[in-house]
């Protein structure tokens, strides 16, 4: 009797949900529809690969794999619903890879969409979110990368863009984090289109489908875009958050700007350190990494450790660069502490914090004195003892 | 029950399951409400002071060693007296049944069935506990070591699926609101040890070994607190403060924000089958005692006769408190957690009070 019961009541048929009748989506955009307050959602929806014929290699592979629709509402949850008027199967968010912004609701107000993406049971707080330059699905559509998903190309390329180190890598979870607190702002991974940089002779063989790429960051001041970091200014931001592990830098190998060595990056580490003096915080910023020169265009007559004091040198001058660089746009031109300069200072200075500069600190920020200190240890040079023909030089046939 | 027995491992397995389950997930996000990212540190203090309580308690039981919390209240404070606190304990252990079978009507009407009715939830969960409870104490106490074993392999997964992205900085500064905020919010944990206080004093005189009783209690409290303050450690350290305190249940979001999601899209589904077994046996445990609370109060003797009507009354309790989840961890906020702070260390103290001026306190059998 208890089986019996227990067999009809825990058996879950009010939710059962049959993979034949669900719409994977693989990426989604949200856009403003042009002089409105609607929103547009586009979605990118994995298309079954059953409906090949037997024996006959099946049609399938000549489909199409992914199947991209837009539709447009009052919020977004209505944009949804009026996208099942016309998908033949009910949409389902657990598999999503990626969340794009469209610049015209970035710049209007991020809240609906954090709202309806942190309160979708379905959907992964760790799926990525970036904002895109432009209309959100455009890059939804776009067939782009590698992999007969799009979507899967563009995921693909958070998970390895750590050597270029030109963008931030944003998760849901990271916005809602950061939009919700009140000790930084946020900064969101940023979308571009770009060739593919070969011959166009044949544009249906070489590219003549643009190619999303992840670069530079959106920086957002509460709800809103203020304006977007470039690739350069990211990495520097990027060492400040301490979300630089990876990197690769050049540095110019002597007189000759032309001629670069390339420094393999490890083990980054970025500390704050802050002091309020008559209570004006300041901050310091220390930066530390291990590298290796992986890459030197030119001869040098220097010793191994002359080379590697002065490359470090070299490359703690870079670092500093690029992270005052980074500093300045953000701190100057859009005031908004996406670098976690009052987390510093709250975690620090607690009673500081809650004494006075929290309430003020929209106003001290851009004011704060920040001090850059870099320390780059280069640890080998690749394979070799010693620079390579260094005996070209010593016998003075470098020229 | 005057048969029954339990070994010192079934002891060692009780404490933690009854207090592991509610505690991760409502109480974690009720605390972070009251103290942002010092929701471990509150729990810790918390998990002190209950321990201490624990052992008082244990120390009141081993005076009494072959009787239950109402029978030594009859014996130090008389029959009516002892028949008030009867009643109250059957409607301590009532409600805490149902704010422990909500833990998981609602992880599951909220995360994986959505669309099932929460009536189908709610009286399924109830004749499941009440299958156990006809069953026996023995039986759902060689359960709870299972559940244990379940409880551990759990916070394993969530500490190897969740490191990842742990970042001590969201831990930072350390009593953010301050230490007396701290101590003071600790009782939002009292709704879960009082579970365990007040079930020793039901539980006690089965315990086969009752000389260890001081060191099992003290032990499986400690197993209790590790294995519990592990989840808002990891929910601070991954989610933040700010995102923890946004949900309703808190442990079920940290599985959704897991590093492994990224790799297993239904890691939360996983995580769900090992969590259900330790609240089974809190809620199967309180039906327990409730049951024979009321047994003891009334002297009812057969024990159908309250069990059927319990469990309609628990029924429609669970349902009326799980139905609007803002309703239940308001709750859970305000009255509950100063109902059972008293409780639970209201009675202990009245007892021993009580015992003192009786001279009922020197050494028994049980030392």
């Amino acid at each position: 009797m208890f089986v019996f019961v227990m067999i009809f009541s825990l058996s879950g048929c009010w939710d059962s949900r049959e993979l034949n009748d669900l719409a994977l989506v693989m990426a989604v955009g949200i856009d403003k529809v042009k002089n409105t307050d609607d929103f547009r959602v586009t979605v990118q929806i994995a298309k079954p690969s059953g409906g090949g014929q037997p024996g006959k290699g099946g049609s399938a592979a000549a489909d199409e794999p992914v199947w991209t629709a837009s539709a447009e509402g009052n919020t977004i949850f209505e944009a949804i619903r009026n996208l099942a008027k016309f998908s033949s199967r009910r949409i389902m968010w657990a598999h999503n890879n990626i969340i794009i912004i469209g610049e015209s609701v970035a710049r209007d107000d991020i809240t609906p969409v954090i709202d309806f993406f942190t309160r979708n049971v379905e959907l992964r707080m760790r799926t990525w979110v970036a904002v895109a330059r432009g209309e959100a699905r455009n890059y939804v559509s776009a067939k782009t990368g590698l992999e007969n998903i799009p979507a899967m190309s563009i995921s693909s390329l958070f998970r390895y863009s750590e050597l270029p180190s030109e963008s931030v890598k944003t998760e849901v979870i990271d916005l809602f984090s950061d939009f919700l607190s009140d000790s930084i702002q946020p900064m969101v991974s940023g979308l571009r289109m770009r060739e593919r940089v070969i011959s166009t002779e044949n544009k249906q063989e070489h590219g003549g489908e643009k190619q999303v790429e992840l670069a530079g960051g959106a920086v957002f001041k509460d709800t809103k875009l203020v304006g977007w970091v470039s690739p350069e200014e990211t990495r520097g931001l990027a060492w400040i958050r301490n979300e630089m592990n990876n990197a690769i830098i050049t540095v110019p190998c002597g007189k000759n700007k032309k001629k670069q060595i390339s420094i393999e990056l490890r083990y980054a580490q970025t500390d704050l350190i802050s002091k309020i003096d008559n209570n004006m915080p300041s901050i310091t910023i220390k930066a530390s990494a291990r590298g290796d020169i992986t890459e030197q265009d030119c001869l040098t007559h220097l010793s191994t450790e002359q080379l590697k004091e002065k490359v470090e040198q070299l490359a703690n001058d870079e670092i500093r660069n690029e992270i005052k660089l980074g500093v300045k746009k953000v701190q100057k031109e859009f005031k908004s502490d996406i670098l976690g300069f009052g987390r510093t200072i709250h975690i620090q200075h607690r009673e500081k914090w809650y004494g006075g500069i929290k309430e003020k600190w929209e106003e001290i920020f851009p004011e704060i004195p920040v001090t850059v200190q870099v320390d780059i240890h280069i640890n080998k040079m690749s394979l070799y003892q010693e620079p390579m023909k260094i005996e070209k030089v010593e016998s003075g046939n470098y020229k | 029950m005057r048969n029954a027995k339990i070994d010192q491992i079934q002891y060692f397995s009780l404490f933690p399951n009854l207090v592991f389950g509610k505690a991760i997930g409502f109480t974690s996000g009720v605390l972070s409400r009251q103290v942002g990212a010092d929701v471990w540190t509150s729990m810790l203090i918390g998990f002190v002071i209950g321990t201490l309580i624990m052992l008082f308690m244990t120390f009141i039981g081993s005076r009494f060693p072959d009787k239950t919390i109402l029978q030594y209240s009859s014996h130090l404070l008389g029959k009516w007296p002892a028949k008030w606190i009867g009643v109250i304990l059957f409607l301590f252990f009532s409600v805490a049944f149902t704010t422990s079978a909500n833990v998981i009507t609602l992880h599951i009407k909220e995360y994986l069935l959505p669309e099932t009715p929460m009536i189908v939830l709610t009286v399924s969960y109830v004749l499941l506990s009440m299958y156990g409870v006809i069953l026996g104490i023995e039986v759902i106490l060689r359960l709870a070591l299972f559940a244990l074993i379940m409880t551990i392999l759990l916070d394993f997964l969530m500490v190897i699926g969740s490191i990842a992205k742990f970042d001590i900085m969201n831990l930072l500064p350390l009593f953010d609101r301050g230490i007396v905020k701290n101590i003071t919010s600790s009782i939002y944990l009292f709704p879960d040890l009082s579970f365990a206080v007040l079930a020793v004093g039901m539980l006690f005189p089965l315990l086969n070994q009752k000389k260890k009783a001081y060191s099992l209690t003290f032990k499986s409290m400690i197993a209790a607190t590790l294995l519990t303050v592990t989840w808002p450690l990891f929910e601070i350290g991954v989610m933040g403060a700010d995102i923890t305190k946004q949900y309703v249940v808190t442990c079920m979001q940290m599985a959704r924000s897991a590093q492994l999601t990224l790799y297993l899209p239904r890691y939360e589904l996983i995580m769900m089958i090992l969590f259900v077994w330790g609240v089974i046996i809190q809620s199967m445990v309180m039906f327990y005692c409730a049951m024979y609370s009321f047994k003891q109060t009334t002297g009812i003797k057969k024990d159908w006769y309250i069990i059927l009507p319990l469990s309609l009354i628990l029924m429609i309790g669970t349902y009326l408190l799980g139905y609007d989840h803002n309703r239940f961890v308001d709750f859970l906020t305000t009255p509950w957690p100063q109902i059972t702070t008293s409780l639970s260390t209201g009675l202990p103290v009245i007892l021993f009070l009580a015992a003192l001026i009786r001279g009922k306190l020197k050494r028994t059998d049980a030392e």
